[in-house]
């Protein structure tokens, strides 16, 4: 299992858009994605999860990522944090 | 008259899209399905019946989904289709499905009440996504109610003036067919997603105009003005009079300049100014040519790699658009950009591969432009090149390098495009395409004569210039302030450019936002500027402006611009000084 900090830096935060995108993601991979954020842990594989972190610009959220492609999937998800979710 | 008047309600909104429309209105309340309860309680029986609805309604709700989506593609940008993304996750969510099952089967509701109070309780809870769930919501309800189907009342071979309580992405797409004139919505901002989608409908679109839809009823007449927000809903005989005149003012307006949009654009004087235009989609092509522009002055390539950060399109990939492109600008210029990433777009994979980025503390100053792309010669500058050189058969095309600071990037950049046309071999174009550098550092502007022995023309772009020259981030929002095209310091950098240029017979363009406004387009032509390059929607009307200019004139007006210290003494000066308005 492996533990990331990702950080939100688009301007909008984790809204509608970048929930699918991180969705997508990470059903891309088939081990397990969790996120957490202020005690809120949720599925990464699921929109309503993602939505309920309610993460604002600036929030920092931690991934919990076990499984085969553990490595690639934290990899996939670094890279969309990172672009802003091709959103600014 | 045997109808009374109806009095006259005026309302101020949000400007969307501009344009005047004069129609009948088609209310419709999105909300409403959230108005009206079912409060009915049912037997256990019941509960399964309503589950096996339920299933039955969402694998309609996203049948419907996928088709909305296929109805905007092309018709917007990419990006603005995560939306129903989105929507299409929601509905597959277990998560989701698993809160309203739970809901019918424990409080023992219709599968109808469920998804209401589902979708009401997520969408106050998540208020960043309001309007995406309730339309999710209403869209399932659709599959529940027996009543009217969802937004199948809309009117059909009829023009109207669609007033709803908010907008929707689906409503969009709905409309994208209709002979829809104009858009109210009681909500929504100007960055809501289903507000961004309104524009491809190319009507006055306002929002913003709370009460609206209580207020207006099914066949009221409504007058709009998008340029400004004004809204009047059953007009006197007078207003209504005065909109008709605002309306055809409008409409002589847009037919006037379209009317002359193919026609050269020359000063009263008689100096001729090409207008070109600047593209990043393959999709506004169309909408290049109607727009009357006699060029492509920038093509910017790196929207084609950033479309899928997954895969970058190969060499043929890119060779296909290209050719598309030249062959549909017909014998007009094409100007492509190499690839310009960095900074603030970044793809993540190139052809496949992963590539490293270092966090930068700086990245206006960074790894960006062509540094970056020396160092991903082979896999991103050589195979663009030699796509373009293809493409380059089917009409003509000139080649620019962005972000050029150095003369040594110039001169790689001479080297290498020899050395794409010499590994071509016989697909190797017969004419070399003429290549070029943007000015948009100072120090390629200072240095242009040294720029010009090897390079064979030179496109000024204004933002990243201002940037650089003022230091200023105009994403930065505590010195956003200070970033203004209008500076006497970019005023300078741009008049020296067009000398210098002029001096070792290279041709100048000038591309990006500042030569999109008419005041400054019209000071660049007073520097001796003789080709702009700007967005399409612009290029009629800028045509249309310059026929109106004597270039004399404008020389006199630049040449006191000089003596200016500041931006707003600038604007102050331009705005008293150049006439903008129509013949």
């Amino acid at each position: 299992m492996i533990k990331q900090n990702l950080e939100v830096v688009n301007t909008l935060g984790i809204h509608a858009r970048p929930a699918a995108l991180i969705v997508k993601t990470a059903n891309n991979y088939n081990c397990s994605v969790f996120l957490e954020k202020d005690g809120i842990k949720v599925d990464a594989k699921s929109v309503l999860g993602v939505m309920m972190l309610a993460a604002p610009k600036g929030s920092s959220i931690t991934a919990e990522i076990s499984g085969d492609d553990e490595q690639q999937c934290l990899e996939a998800l670094e890279e969309i944090f990172a672009q802003g979710f091709n959103e600014d | 008259m045997s109808t009374e008047q109806k009095s006259e309600i005026v309302k101020i909104g949000i400007s969307i899209s501009p344009g005047v429309a004069i129609c009948p209105a088609f209310v419709y309340r999105v909300l409403k399905y959230q108005d009206k309860r079912q409060d009915t309680q049912i037997s256990d029986q019941e509960v399964t019946k309503q589950i096996k609805k339920l299933s039955f309604a969402i694998s309609h709700a996203k049948a419907t989904i996928n088709m909305q989506r296929n109805r905007m593609i092309g018709k917007t940008k990419k990006y603005h289709l995560g939306i129903f993304e989105f929507q299409t996750y929601l509905l597959e969510d277990s998560s989701f499905i698993e809160k309203i099952k739970t809901a019918i089967s424990e409080q023992k509701i219709t599968a109808y009440q469920a998804v209401i109070e589902v979708t009401n309780d997520l969408a106050q809870k998540m208020k960043q996504t309001f309007e995406d769930i309730k339309d999710v919501g209403n869209l399932i309800c659709s599959f529940l109610s027996d009543e009217e189907t969802y937004l199948t009342s809309i009117p059909e071979n009829k023009p109207f003036i669609f007033v709803s309580d908010i907008l929707t992405p689906s409503i969009v797409s709905f409309l994208i067919n209709s002979e829809v004139q104009g858009v109210i919505t009681e909500l929504g901002g100007k960055t809501s997603h289903a507000v961004i989608l309104s524009e491809s409908l190319r009507v006055p679109v306002v929002v913003n105009t709370p009460g609206i839809t209580v207020e207006v009823q099914n066949e009221d007449i409504i007058g709009m003005d998008g340029d400004c927000g004004k809204i009047v809903v059953n007009p006197t005989p007078r207003r209504l009079k005065a909109f008709e005149r605002l309306q055809k003012w409008h409409n002589r307006y847009t037919r006037r300049i379209q009317r002359d949009a193919h026609k050269q654009a020359r000063t009263d004087d008689k100096y001729k100014i090409k207008i070109w235009a600047n593209i990043e989609l393959v999709s506004e092509l169309d909408y290049v040519i109607d727009s009357g522009a006699e060029g492509i002055g920038l093509y910017r390539t790196e929207f084609l790699f950033l479309e899928n950060p997954h895969k970058s399109p190969d060499i043929n990939e890119q060779y296909e658009i290209y050719r598309e492109v030249v062959t549909k600008m017909d014998g007009r210029p094409v100007t492509f950009r190499i690839l310009d990433i960095g900074a603030d777009k970044i793809p993540y994979f190139i052809n496949g591969k992963k590539v490293d980025w270092a966090e930068e503390p700086n990245p206006a100053l960074g790894y960006r432009g062509v540094r970056l792309l020396r160092g991903h010669r082979d896999e991103i500058i050589l195979p663009q090149l030699k796509a373009i050189l293809k493409a380059s058969a089917y009409g003509p095309v000139k080649i620019m390098l962005p972000m050029v600071s150095l003369v040594e990037e110039a001169m790689d950049f001479k080297l290498l495009v020899e050395e794409a046309v010499k590994s071509l071999g016989k697909e190797a174009p017969r004419r070399k395409p003429p290549l070029g550098i943007m000015l948009e550092t100072p120090s390629s502007v200072l240095l242009i004569d040294k720029f010009a022995k090897y390079m064979d023309f030179f496109s000024i772009g204004t933002n990243d210039l201002t940037q650089y020259v003022l230091a200023v981030d105009r994403n930065n929002a505590q010195v956003a302030y200070m970033w203004d095209h209008y500076h006497p310091a970019v005023l300078k950098l741009v008049s020296d450019s067009i000398v210098y240029a002029r001096e070792n017979k290279k041709l100048i363009s000038i591309c990006g936002e500042a030569a999109g406004d008419p005041y400054l387009a019209a000071l660049f032509i007073g520097l001796g500027a003789n080709i702009l390059s700007i967005s399409p929607a612009k290029v009629a009307e800028l045509k249309h402006y310059i026929r109106q200019w004597n270039q004399q004139q404008l020389k006199e007006i630049a040449a006191e611009v000089i003596n200016y210290q500041s931006a707003q003494e600038v604007r102050t000066f331009l705005k008293r000084k150049v006439k903008v308005g129509i013949l």
